[in-house]
Order: C-alpha cells, then sequence, then structure tokens
C-alpha cells in the first residue's frame, strides 16, 4: 500500500548545529572511505547503492527548515548517482543537489568514498552504511560471494533511529565545554581554496606494544604526539593563555547501551598549557593521559550531553523562531569552536565479516576543516594498518612532520602518502 | 622500487623526487614496497581555470562600467552610463548565480525575482523615479512568483506540498506593496491589493484542497 504521508524525524542534539553552520567555506561533512584490491566498477557501485539505500531508512533522508527547527524527512527519489572522484574531498552537501541526499558516494581506483553530511549520522553510523555498500558491492563482483552468504544487510547492522541524547540525558548540569580561547595554527593558504591530505600508515600491533609499555592508551599517544608537534614547531606563541586544546570525540554508545545510527557523541579536550620553557614528549603523553583518562567517565560525559540537551528543552527557547535561533547557534559555535586547536577523531579498529576480508586493503576516514581549526586528523584501523590521516588547507606540514618524526623516534616505522596538493 | 625521506625517516608512497614534509629529495632503495598509493584526482589544474574564466567575465564586466561612466563624466549631461551599468551588473550576478552548479533551482528562483525586481526599481529610480515599478513591476513579481509556485506543484506533483511555504512567504512578501501604499510610495494601489489577496486565495486554496497531506506539510514546519 503507498503510503499517504512521508515519515520525518527531528534532529538530534548535536545535528542542529550543523545546518547553522555549514557552508562551502565549513562543509561539516566528513569521508570515509575503503580501498579494496581491485579496481572499482562504477556501474556495480551504482547497483550496490541502488541496492542497499532503500533498506537503509536513516540514510532516506532529506533536510528542510521549518519555522522554529530543521527536521529530516524522507527521501523517496532513486539513489544519487555515483561519480568517479574529481573535486577535493568533504566538500558542502548542497540539500538541493546530490536527489537531496546528505550522503554522496564516489570512487577512485580501488577506493570507494563515502562522504556524510554530519546531520546526518555520526562516524558510527556512516561506518556501518559503507560496509553495508561495500558488501553489496563485493556480492555483486563476486557472485560466488553471494551464493555463500546471501543477499541483504549483515546483522551487525543496526537501523535503530532513536535520538539517544534525549533518552539518556537526566538533569540540567553546568556547561563542561571550553569556551577560552585555544592557540589556533595559522599561515599561509593552499591556492584555490586547496584541500591537503597526508596519509600515514603505521603498524597497529607496534603502536599498541608501545602504548602498553607506557601505559597510555593509542588515541593520547596520537593526541600527545600532535600536541608535541605543535608546541616543538610553534614554541615562541604557545603559552598557558593560548594553550594547546584537541578535541576529541568520545562515541557514546558503549557507556549507554545505544546502538543508534544518529549523531550520539560528544566532545572531551586535551589541555596543553606549558608552565615553563621546555617539555619533553614523555612529559606531554602523561600530561595528555591525565586530561583525557580523568574526562572519559560515564559520569562526565553525561553531563556533557546533559547540559546541551537541557538548553534545548526549555520550550521559551524552542519557540523561538530558527533565523534567530542561527545567530544565537553561530555565535555559541563560534567562541567554542575557537577554543580548540584541533579535533583528532579517531574511528578505532574497522572490521568486516570474515567472508569479505580478503577484498579489502584497508579504512580510512577523515573530515573537513572548520573554523580556527586549519588542521585536523582522522584515524581508522583494520587488521594491521593504522591510517592517520592529516587534512589541512595550510601549505605549511610542520606539525604533520613532526608527528611522523615522533612516531619514528619512538621505534614506529611510517609509510606516507598525499594527495599531491603539496607538491603543486 | 621504495624511497625513503632522510630527514623524517618516513616511507613516502607518492610518485614524487622530493619529501612533501619537508621538502627534501627522497633516498631510492632497491626494496619493493608491497603498499601502492591510493591516488588522488588533479583537482587543482581544474579549478584554476574555472576561476581563471570567472575572473575574465568580472573583468570584462567591470572595464566596460568604468568606460561607460568615464564616457558620461567627460561629456556631461544626464547619467545615461547607471542604466547600462546597471544591466551589466545584473546580467553578471544572474549569471553567476545560475553558473554555480551549487544553487538549486528554488534558490535560482526566488532570487532571480529579487534582483529583477531590484534592477527595475533602481532603473525606475535612475530615469527620475515614475513609479512604474513599485506601481506595476512590484504586484507583477508577486503576481509571477504565486503563478510559479502553482507550476512547481503541477511539475513536482509527488511533492507539491513542500512547496507550501513557497506560496506562503508570497503572503508575507505581500505586505511590503501594501506598506508601500500606506505610505504613499505606491500611487495605484489596486494591482498591488490584487496581488496579495491572489496570495492568500492561492495559499488558502492549497491548504483546504490538499487536505491532510498540506496540513501534515504545516505541522512539520511549524513544529515547535
Amino acid at each position: 500500500m503507498k503510503k499517504r504521508y512521508k515519515r520525518w524525524e527531528k534532529l538530534d542534539n548535536t545535528a542542529n548545529l550543523f545546518p547553522v553552520i555549514a557552508g562551502e567555506n565549513m562543509s561539516n561533512t566528513y569521508r570515509l572511505a575503503v580501498v579494496l584490491k581491485e579496481p572499482i566498477q562504477k556501474e556495480l557501485l551504482q547497483a550496490a547503492l541502488d541496492e542497499v539505500l532503500p533498506k537503509v531508512p536513516g540514510f532516506r533522508l532529506r533536510l528542510r527548515s521549518g519555522f522554529f527547527w530543521y527536521y529530516l524527512e524522507e527521501n523517496d527519489k532513486p539513489a544519487p548517482r555515483v561519480e568517479e572522484e574529481n573535486t577535493y574531498p568533504c566538500r558542502f552537501i548542497h540539500t538541493n543537489q546530490n536527489n537531496s541526499f546528505l550522503f554522496r558516494v564516489t570512487y577512485f581506483d580501488c577506493r570507494i568514498n563515502l562522504e556524510v553530511f554530519h546531520v546526518l549520522a555520526d562516524g558510527t553510523g556512516g561506518m556501518a552504511f559503507l560496509r553495508e555498500l561495500t558488501y553489496a558491492y563485493l556480492r555483486l563482483a563476486h557472485p560466488d560471494l553471494r551464493d555463500r552468504v546471501g543477499d541483504g544487510l549483515s546483522d551487525e547492522t543496526s537501523l535503530n533511529r532513536e535520538d539517544s541524547f534525549l533518552r539518556n540525558y537526566k538533569k540540567a548540569s553546568k556547561s563542561m565545554y571550553q569556551s577560552k580561547r585555544a592557540f589556533l595554527i595559522k599561515g599561509e593558504k593552499l591556492a584555490y581554496h586547496g584541500f591537503g591530505i597526508i596519509h600515514g600508515h603505521v603498524s597497529v600491533s607496534a603502536l599498541r606494544s608501545y602504548c602498553k609499555e607506557h601505559g597510555v592508551s593509542i588515541n593520547e599517544y596520537i593526541v600527545a604526539a600532535f600536541t608535541y608537534s605543535t608546541y616543538r614547531a610553534y614554541q615562541g606563541k604557545i603559552s598557558a593563555k593560548r594553550p594547546i586544546r584537541v578535541a576529541v570525540p568520545v562515541n557514546l554508545r558503549p557507556f549507554f547501551n545505544s546502538i543508534t545510527t544518529k549523531n550520539f557523541f560528544v566532545m572531551v579536550s586535551s589541555e596543553f598549557a606549558p608552565e615553563r620553557d621546555e617539555y619533553s614528549f614523555e612529559e606531554i603523553l602523561a600530561i595528555t593521559h591525565e586530561s583525557l583518562a580523568g574526562q572519559i567517565t560515564k559520569e562526565n560525559l553525561e553531563a556533557i550531553f546533559s547540559y546541551n540537551v537541557s538548553n534545548e528543552q526549555y520550550l521559551f527557547a524552542r519557540a523561538v523562531p530558527l533565523p534567530l535561533k542561527n545567530i544565537a547557534m553561530k555565535l555559541i559555535y563560534t567562541r567554542n569552536a575557537l577554543a580548540n586547536t584541533t579535533t583528532i577523531t579517531n574511528m578505532g579498529r574497522a572490521t568486516v565479516a570474515e567472508e569479505y576480508e580478503p577484498y579489502i586493503e584497508g579504512f580510512h576516514c577523515f573530515l573537513s576543516f572548520s573554523k580556527g581549526q586549519s588542521l585536523k586528523c582522522g584515524v581508522a584501523s583494520f587488521r594491521d594498518d593504522l591510517v592517520l590521516s592529516f587534512v589541512t588547507e595550510l601549505e605549511d606540514t610542520a606539525v604533520q612532520m613532526g608527528v611522523f618524526r615522533q612516531m619514528q623516534r619512538d621505534g614506529l616505522e611510517v609509510s606516507i602518502e598525499t594527495n599531491g596538493v603539496f607538491y603543486e | 622500487m621504495s624511497k625513503t625521506c632522510s630527514h623524517c625517516r618516513v616511507k613516502v608512497l607518492d610518485h614524487t623526487e622530493y619529501c612533501p614534509l619537508c621538502g627534501g629529495v627522497l633516498k631510492k632503495d632497491t626494496t619493493i614496497d608491497k603498499r601502492r598509493p591510493m591516488g588522488y584526482p588533479d583537482v587543482y589544474g581544474f579549478t584554476k581555470k574555472r576561476n581563471l574564466a570567472l575572473r575574465i567575465i568580472l573583468a570584462i564586466c567591470v572595464v566596460t562600467g568604468f568606460l561607460l561612466l568615464a564616457t558620461n563624466y567627460m561629456t556631461g549631461g544626464e547619467w545615461w552610463s547607471l542604466i547600462p551599468c546597471i544591466s551589466i551588473a545584473y546580467g553578471y550576478v544572474v549569471f553567476s548565480l545560475y553558473f554555480n552548479p551549487t544553487n538549486g533551482y528554488m534558490k535560482r528562483i526566488i532570487w532571480t525575482f529579487i534582483l529583477t525586481l531590484g534592477m527595475m526599481i533602481a532603473l525606475d529610480v535612475c530615469t527620475g523615479f515614475y513609479r512604474w515599478s513599485v506601481n506595476y513591476c512590484l504586484p507583477a513579481a508577486l503576481l509571477l512568483y504565486n503563478i510559479a509556485g502553482i507550476v512547481l506543484m503541477i511539475v513536482n506533483h509527488r511533492r507539491w506540498e513542500s512547496y507550501m511555504i513557497f506560496l506562503l512567504t508570497a503572503i508575507l512578501v505581500g505586505f511590503i506593496p501594501l506598506c508601500l501604499i500606506h505610505f504613499h510610495v505606491v500611487t495605484e494601489p489596486v494591482l498591488c491589493q490584487s496581488a496579495f489577496v491572489s496570495s492568500v486565495c492561492i495559499f488558502l486554496g492549497t491548504l483546504i484542497i490538499g487536505g491532510g497531506r498540506a496540513r501534515t506539510e504545516l505541522g512539520r514546519r511549524f513544529h515547535v
């Protein structure tokens, strides 16, 4: 039976911000990519997308603006066209293009790229969709695989679209976010709105054994390497007043037993405010560990998002027309955005079903740079290959160089590759 | 063949002779890399050409406008050059609006209305403000806007209800000519009043005939 009305859903607490601040210069789009061991065939990838999209309602949505709020509405248009990658990554996803879908699928050589407007889902939701798309593609490219595993979505995928922020928030609490300005990396920008990417490959097992030896997590090590590298590159400009603050998104699902595909994360920050002239890497590693470990507790994470959700719940605030809300949200965002030097997001270890593993070379992820944060980093790993993807709008690569040199000093072998803009 | 930067001590997988991190020349060795670079398209060259084309068009417009103004200034008399200058500016902005592939059709339609109306009023003011722009062009634009809304609903009939907001904005914009009548800027009010009344009628008609779908659409748009 034909449905009479279109399904629609409210935006989650985090997603409310993205349509307000997103634009050509700050797309709020992230990329998840899978590299296969074979070149991608466009027709098959399109067929895979046509097959998967109708089964995933959480991605079959378009963004609409109401009088008081933005909202997501069911999109019954055909799946967006798959194209060969021919632009810089993470461009703004215009709501009136791409058949109004809030994600795009491109390919290049052996790589499938999924770019998602953050309003739709966070990295966990995006990764589930990319995995299903890859499975469907591989089943089409290798019919014997289809015979073995059958069609349909895998049992590890969730279609849940609950607003886990609303479900789990407890009571109003005070703001936990830093709003004091941090040190911001600035410099000459790449020509023609260039988008620089440097991928660094490191062995997971080697990195894990180093971290175990020093009693820190992989994430803390990467944040510390970034902090130390920034500190060395801009030593004279960093002070207790302008500390290096690295924002780290934390996936809340494991803490609150959620399987939602909507956004469900909060940001915590690692802060390094130097009080003397010289710091060694080991000292910065210890500071980073202390700073992050103390914040990633269920109580603290709950307090962070409860503050945001409780603000959204006030009827007075809800009844403010959208254009006025936009102005207020932009102002608050600008203040908070300048409070962080960068964002380092770690997707963790990507896993795929055993049957598909022989066809897959690796995964990587990154997000677009944003106001005040000209350099960001995404981390993902697959099997023994951890990929750090630095994206930047700056010509200078001193920070990236410092991170990789530090890794090399710590006995880790690093291979790098770029998207070529640094050679122009 | 593998390439290593002897300063950074990292392997570089790109097809290049120098390190993208420090600029040092890479050292080749005989070991074979198991990993091959993922590769990215050459975006730089395309962007460069497109930006150059846009800058050339802008330069032609600016220079032409400047020459017209200069000629007018030197020959004296009425400021006739303002008319072609306004037209050139209008042409360039509309061209940019349509040239940019990221602009959707709704944005193009709405901005074409606003820009055209703006140009008409500017031309009217430059030629002595005989009020033809506000007396006739403004209500005509409103009527056309309503007709565009109906055409869009027919063409995109599967999602006709999404244009309810388009029609609602016509009513809100319709208050502008009513205010202009009140302040005696508009001297012939019949057309303006007709345009407003037609906006209200079209919206109410759509709301009543549209039934549940129209009401649900408004419910979505106005959810608090």
